[in-house]
């Protein structure tokens, strides 16, 4: 009887799945986490655990497939690491958002790329509660971004790039998919003979992937301008000086009416635009199925409602969609067990026996919004297990490491 | 005629203004002079104001005035205001003013009455308000507020990328801003989103105003009619919104066009209010259009000999300018109907269907004589259109009317009353009275709370909406005395054993005036008839169940001068609304909450279709 392992590492506030078939051939599912909440690896540990393990198996420092699901420093930051230097990777799958010959998905990056910028150049001269403040930071630090120093202009060091540009040269091919619109689209890689994958997202409309128009990215540029220092390269007032009117003329309206009308001019929800440009990103997660044998694995990545909807009951694809859904055998949790990752229309369908991992750490600060969520916890039944806090007898088919440090599923296939 | 040499007091003013954005002018000149009520001009250099309207041209990112224009200096007026241009701060505060006049005109014609704002304040209008993609109503300043921005560097259409682009130099949305601020103080509580139809309303609305209005200016009608060859259906920069906008940012095309093929299925599927409101617009148009055909269809026989078939090639200049002369009528005529629907519309929770009937029975009462039809084609273009009139037998103009009351109802007292002393003040307002002029009086509202985050503004505006159930709460929010005295009487009228039930509202519950107008109208004998419309709000409190939404009931009325009513328009406490909004509240969840978030919808509904987000989707 064929088995397949899925080990996942206690990184902490992020995602690393190592899978290994019974071929012995081996995809890495991401590898990263949050620096704000890290588990029980630094990147290089992390790194070097990873690159061990797959020695230890194959005795050659190769990957078949690694799959970044999307560009979040929790799942990509790793790949930074110099100790990849020495391992070569069969293909690399990207979300086609990050194929950089990709017109369409340039100009869509181009747009978020001015605005973040701009938002992260604004924050540190807003008024902004502390826990919000905190909150943003999360984000921004996330998309790759550190706003406490100076962020970077060119469009090519942003969010992660780097990470993602070192697996593309590593990679001796690489898929950025969907590379159609059909849904689910499949295909069989030559690297993982046996192998079937169905990709159901990202959507491969851009109009899908940014439903909602991004908060006004002049605002924050005139925020920033408005803070003085370094940004004076934002903006200019409309008009030139000869169009003013003398400052210390007659009032026409009460200081407090201009007061409001400043406010409103000024007035940015910085955290609701942090939100918008996390939400945007995790929009651009792959979400794959993979059928090995007879098992079939759900890997959402950090898949949001937006991708979600168009494949559960009501949506565009829903009767495409809904045999993979309702037979997978495993469950990779989306997005750390958030509220709007994981519909309550696919734990219907999944059923309570799918054995599930949420890669996640639970602790203080808003950033977290309460991550993992226990209603989610609940509803997924006692085969979900959760990296930070597993129970201490593990279900039927968990194991885990030395140390605790990761936890490994098998399964038949 | 004039009666003396001092008498030179003009009646209009002209001023040029775009009449479409500059973008789309620039392919044509499509510079248009307007005229619009004079009215003397108090200037400084920080604004200028009539007795209606106040422009204010304050940058508040950049904490500066631009110097105002003086309209009344000999020099400008005598050109009809400066020169069209983009780079001139000071020709965008001529235009804002122009097309703000034009709009609250419109709103005087149509409802044969002055439009005022609370305490006679002046509507505030400021150019150049902020630094942003979008222009909205902000009602605790009264003002509208025009933001500016620089164009997509990517993809900026025709425009230049990176050039700055002005919401106030695109007649469409100041146009559409201005109505929003007047519907809002019509009815305030279409703030309160209860259903989809209530915020798809608001934009729709404003957009048919927009749009009808640049049909009654007979320079750019004429060069339209002669472009498509009188076939209004046809696509022309006539029926494109907002087209510079859509282009700056990056949409390659006029942020919509009205004229599209009907899909009666679509307003079942839709619940996006953008949508939604697409499709009454779309209704209102194709109404406007076959009345429009069927008023020049004589014409068109004419001038073709009975085939019907124009000739290839130029239209004849005559034949143009006839069918340009009609358009601008029909505009006007539907722009009647369509802001006097507001009138008979219930002061909260409005739906499509109750629009169309205000519009049937509003145009009714003006015009019994339906010679060009307007009423069945606006009813057969809104089926085609998939808006269905509900509670009623059939589609024939008689059983889509509002119900009038029992004209044998016993007349009351009070009422009439309150409908003659509502007459007089509405002759002064109009200035057509022979009562000694009084001095406006000009309140200021409590100063405004500065704005640190959306959910303030959200707040601000929902604050007013509620009220606490008790009856010490004044009956009216006014403060002018002699508008508030009649306030008080409707309040006691309200209040009096039976009334409430009569109306359909809860007799234990207080009653808000929320609003009261006198309707002066021509009847169909000749006569002058004067009426009273009044609407009367139960607001209720917030409400957990519904998303934080507060479930109000009211009703408006119209009552005659002998102080019978004539038409109760009413949307009662009932279960079947409650639930209705409730399963709307669940439904907006659903789209955007499917997890297993604690459900806390609170301020969302109100901060997804708040006047700016509502805008600042619309303007992008």
């Amino acid at each position: 009887m064929s088995e397949l392992r899925i080990r996942m590492y206690n990184v902490g506030f992020g995602d690393c799945f190592l899978l290994t078939l019974p071929d012995d051939k081996t995809i890495l599912v991401d590898c990263g986490f949050h620096n704000n909440a890290p588990g029980d690896y630094s990147a290089k540990e992390l790194v070097a655990q990873v690159i061990a393990d797959v020695v230890a198996l194959t005795g050659k420092k190769w990957i078949d497939v690694v799959i970044a699901t999307h560009r979040h420093r929790d799942h990509v930051f790793a790949f930074n690491d110099p100790q990849w230097d020495e391992v070569q990777f069969g293909e690399v799958w990207f979300p086609w958002v990050d194929n950089p010959k990709s017109a369409e998905a340039t100009k869509l990056w181009r747009k978020h790329h001015a605005f973040t910028m701009h938002l992260a150049a604004a924050v540190p001269s807003l008024p902004i509660a502390p826990e919000k403040r905190e909150e943003i930071e999360f984000l921004l630090w996330n998309a790759g971004i550190d706003e406490r120093g100076a962020p970077a202009l060119g469009f090519n060091a942003w969010s992660n790039e780097d990470a993602l540009e070192k697996l593309r040269r590593r990679a001796k091919k690489r898929r950025y998919l969907p590379r159609t619109r059909k849904v689910p689209e499949t295909f069989e890689p030559e690297a993982l003979p046996g192998v079937t994958v169905h990709v159901l997202g990202p959507s491969r409309n851009p109009s899908e992937i940014v439903e909602e128009e991004p908060p006004d990215p002049q605002t924050f540029k005139r925020l920033a301008l408005n803070a003085g220092g370094e940004n004076a390269w934002l903006a200019e007032p409309p008009f030139p000086p000869v169009w003013r009117a003398p400052p210390d003329d007659e009032r026409v309206i009460t200081a407090a009416d201009e007061a409001r009308i400043e406010s409103l001019a000024r007035q940015a929800d910085a955290l609701f635009a942090a939100e918008f440009v996390d939400h945007m990103i995790n929009s651009t997660s792959l979400l794959l199925v993979l059928d090995i044998g007879k098992a079939r694995l759900l890997l959402p990545g950090d898949a949001e409602w937006g991708t979600w909807k168009r494949l559960v009951p009501g949506g565009a694809h829903a009767d495409a969609c809904k045999e993979l859904l309702e037979t997978a055998s495993f469950f990779k949790v989306g997005h750390h067990g958030s509220h709007n990752a994981t519909p309550e229309d696919l734990v219907k369908m999944l059923g309570k026996s799918v054995p599930a991992m949420i890669s996640t750490k639970s602790g203080k600060g808003n950033f977290r919004k309460g991550i993992p969520l226990p209603k989610l916890l609940e509803a997924l039944g006692a085969r979900a297990v959760r990296s930070d806090k597993p129970p201490e007898k593990l279900p039927k088919g968990f194991k885990r490491g030395p140390g605790g440090h990761f936890i490994d599923l098998t399964m038949k296939c | 005629m004039r009666k003396s040499p001092q008498d030179i007091r003009p009646e209009r003013r002209a001023l040029k203004i775009f009449a479409f954005d500059p973008m789309v002018a620039r392919a044509g000149d499509h510079r248009v002079t307007i005229d619009v009520p004079y009215s003397k001009m108090q200037w400084r250099p920080k604004g200028f104001r009539d007795d209606r309207i106040e422009v204010i041209d304050y940058d508040g990112a950049n904490n500066t005035y631009y110097t105002a224009i003086q309209l009344d200096d000999a020099q400008i007026a005598m050109q009809d205001g400066v020169e069209p241009a983009e780079a001139d701060p000071q020709f965008h505060q001529q235009m804002v003013y122009a097309v703000a006049a034009r709009v609250l005109e419109n709103f005087d014609r149509a409802l044969g009455r002055r439009v005022r704002f609370w305490g006679n304040e002046r509507l505030r209008l400021f150019p150049h308000a902020f630094e942003g993609r979008n222009a909205f109503f902000d009602p605790g300043t009264n003002s509208v507020l025009f933001g500016y921005f620089r164009a997509d560097e990517d993809d900026a259409g025709a425009n230049l990328p990176g050039q700055l682009v002005f919401t106030c130099l695109s007649h469409d949305i100041v146009a559409h801003e201005v109505t929003h601020a007047v519907l809002d103080r019509l009815h305030r509580h279409f703030r309160e989103p209860t259903n989809p139809h209530v915020p798809a309303l608001h934009e729709a609305f404003a957009d048919i105003v927009a749009m009808l209005q640049r049909f009654t200016f007979p320079e750019v009608v004429r060069r339209v009619m002669s472009d498509t060859r009188g076939d209004l259906l046809r696509r022309s920069p006539l029926l494109e919104i907002g087209a510079q906008f859509g282009a700056a940012v990056g949409l390659g095309e006029a942020l919509r066009t009205v004229g599209q093929a009907p899909d009666p299925t679509l307003i079942a599927r839709t619940r996006e209010p953008h949508r939604l409101g697409r499709v009454l617009v779309a209704a209102v148009y194709e109404g406007f259009v076959r009345a429009f055909e069927r008023r020049t269809k004589d014409l068109i026989a004419i001038a073709t000999g009975g085939s019907g078939r124009l000739p290839e090639g130029d239209l004849h200049p005559d034949l143009v300018a006839r069918l340009a002369s009609e358009g601008a009528k029909t505009a006007q005529l539907v722009l009647t109907m369509v802001i006097r629907a507001t009138d008979y519309l219930p002061p909260v929770d409005p739906t499509f269907s109750d629009f169309l009937r205000a519009m049937v029975t509003a145009d009714y009462e003006l015009h019994r004589a339906d010679e060009i039809r307007l009423r069945a084609s606006m009813i057969e273009a809104f089926r085609i259109h998939g808006i269905r009139p509900e509670a009623v037998g059939s589609l024939s103009v008689e059983s889509l009317l509002l119900d009038p009351r029992d004209p044998a109802d016993s007349p009351n007292e009070l009422l009439a009353k309150c409908v003659g002393e509502l007459l007089h003040l509405g002759m002064r307002d109009m200035k057509r009275s022979t009562m000694a002029e009084k001095e406006e009086k000009r309140f200021l509202r409590p100063a405004p709370p500065k704005v640190e985050s959306s959910a303030d503004f959200i707040k601000q505006q929902h604050v007013e909406l509620v009220r606490e159930e008790d009856d010490k709460q004044g009956d009216i929010d006014e403060p002018d005395e002699d508008w508030a005295d009649i306030g008080k009487q409707l309040g006691l009228w309200a209040k009096t054993e039976g009334t409430r039930a009569k109306l359909g509202l809860d007799e234990k519950r207080p009653v808000q005036i929320t609003g009261f107008h006198p309707v002066h109208r021509i009847a169909a004998g000749g006569e002058l008839l004067v009426e009273m419309v009044a609407h009367l709000v139960q607001a209720g409190a917030p409400d957990d169940e519904l998303g934080g939404l507060a479930f109000s009931a009211g009703a408006t009325i119209v009552a005659g001068i002998d102080g019978r009513l004539r038409y109760v328009i009413s949307k009662p406490f009932s279960k079947e609304r409650r639930a209705r909004v409730s399963e709307w509240v669940r439904a907006f969840e659903r789209d955007r909450n499917p997890g297993f978030r604690e459900l806390r919808p609170g301020d969302t509904l109100r901060e997804a279709f708040s006047s700016r987000a509502m805008d600042g989707r619309r303007w992008r």
